[in-house]
């Protein structure tokens, strides 16, 4: 059995390490970000290193958000509220986003990037679908139109 | 050698056009031919990365990986080499050139994952396809999805105004039926150029 593939692998694997070490080093120079976050009345707040995507951070601090794509942008469960620090929607979103949930802020977690702090509330939609459930005003049509508190 | 281009070139454009022949690259062509500027966007980024990383992946295979015998990792060290490179292209992209991650950088983590540049690298290898040769391939197989979606994207656009699409087939589903009738119409192509 020839060893000579593991090795190329693993210098390959190597030298895009170091390259990617170095870029990160250089290039990246966000800082430490502060994540403020809203959820059901309850707040929570941590500081992140600043680079990655909200989703990835969300998910590294365990919270819980639905995305079945995994970040590529392709299933738009990944709704939050993003209150302030998120710039402009990306066209990347605006496909999932109906008129409503743009002007109330909403964006998908998976495409926002983290540069600065940021302010954010997550949407429970279990409690809201259970609220519609017990008042008997559940009504496919206008399923997003329902205020989100 | 320029007839052998063109000929490539056209044939990854049109005959054996990567998202319509061989369905390579549906989940970003299905989810992002909603709008015909995202469509554009997205196309743009993808000839930009598909170019770049056949050019990274051909003398990684035929100088290092076949002089060293080991073909056999080609799979796993393409893979390795473009999510890499889109990495590296992003970080450049949003550290120099903020206007054009904002234009086309946001549609670069999507393409990590979009099998078509894996897929351009894999048929550059299998086709025994030289320096040049590959790069026009690659170059003609982006052209031929970006013309494929934006394709899509338009009738799309056009379908949304008329607003006649029954319920059922809202989204997902009208647009495989819009790459169906698309896919059809490209068969015309077909014995045109063969490669």
């Amino acid at each position: 059995m020839s060893f000579l593939p593991i090795i190329i692998m693993n210098s390959i694997l190597l030298v895009i390490t170091i390259l990617l070490a170095i870029a990160d080093r250089l290039l990246v120079t966000y800082g430490a970000c502060k994540i403020t976050i809203n959820q059901e009345g309850e707040m929570r707040e941590f500081t992140v290193q600043g680079g990655n995507t909200l989703l990835s951070c969300l998910i590294d601090n365990n919270m819980k958000i639905s995305s079945s794509c995994g970040g590529k942008g392709s299933c738009g469960y990944c709704k939050v509220r993003v209150t302030s620090g998120a710039g402009m929607i990306l066209p990347t979103e605006e496909i999932y986003m109906s008129r409503q949930e743009k002007l109330s802020n909403m964006r998908l977690a998976c495409q926002v990037k983290v540069k600065n702090d940021l302010e954010i509330s997550i949407p429970d939609y279990l409690t809201i679908v259970r609220q519609m459930v017990e008042n008997k005003k559940f009504d496919p049509n206008k399923r997003w139109l329902v205020t989100i508190k | 050698m320029l007839i052998s281009g063109l000929t490539i070139f056209l044939a990854a454009v049109l005959t054996h056009n990567i998202a319509l022949t061989y369905l390579l690259g549906m989940c970003p062509f299905i989810s992002l031919s909603r709008s015909l500027r995202t469509a554009t966007g997205m196309g743009f980024a993808v000839i930009f990365v598909v170019t770049l990383t056949a050019a990274i992946n051909w003398p990684i295979y035929n100088l290092i990986l076949v002089p060293a015998k080991s073909e056999l990792i080609y799979y796993i060290v393409f893979i390795i080499v473009i999510a890499a490179s889109v990495q590296l292209v992003e970080m450049i992209m949003e550290r120099f050139f903020p206007v054009l991650q904002a234009a086309f950088g946001i549609f670069l983590p999507l393409i990590t994952v979009n099998c078509t540049v894996l897929a351009v690298s894999l048929f550059m290898v299998i086709r025994n396809y030289s320096y040049t040769e590959s790069l026009i391939f690659a170059f003609g197989s982006a052209v031929g999805w970006t013309l494929a979606i934006v394709i899509v994207a338009a009738i799309n656009e056009k379908l949304k105004l008329v607003g006649d699409v029954p319920k059922g087939m809202k989204g997902p589903g009208i647009i495989m039926v819009i790459a169906g009738i698309i896919a059809l119409a490209f068969l015309g192509f077909a014995g045109m150029v063969r490669i």
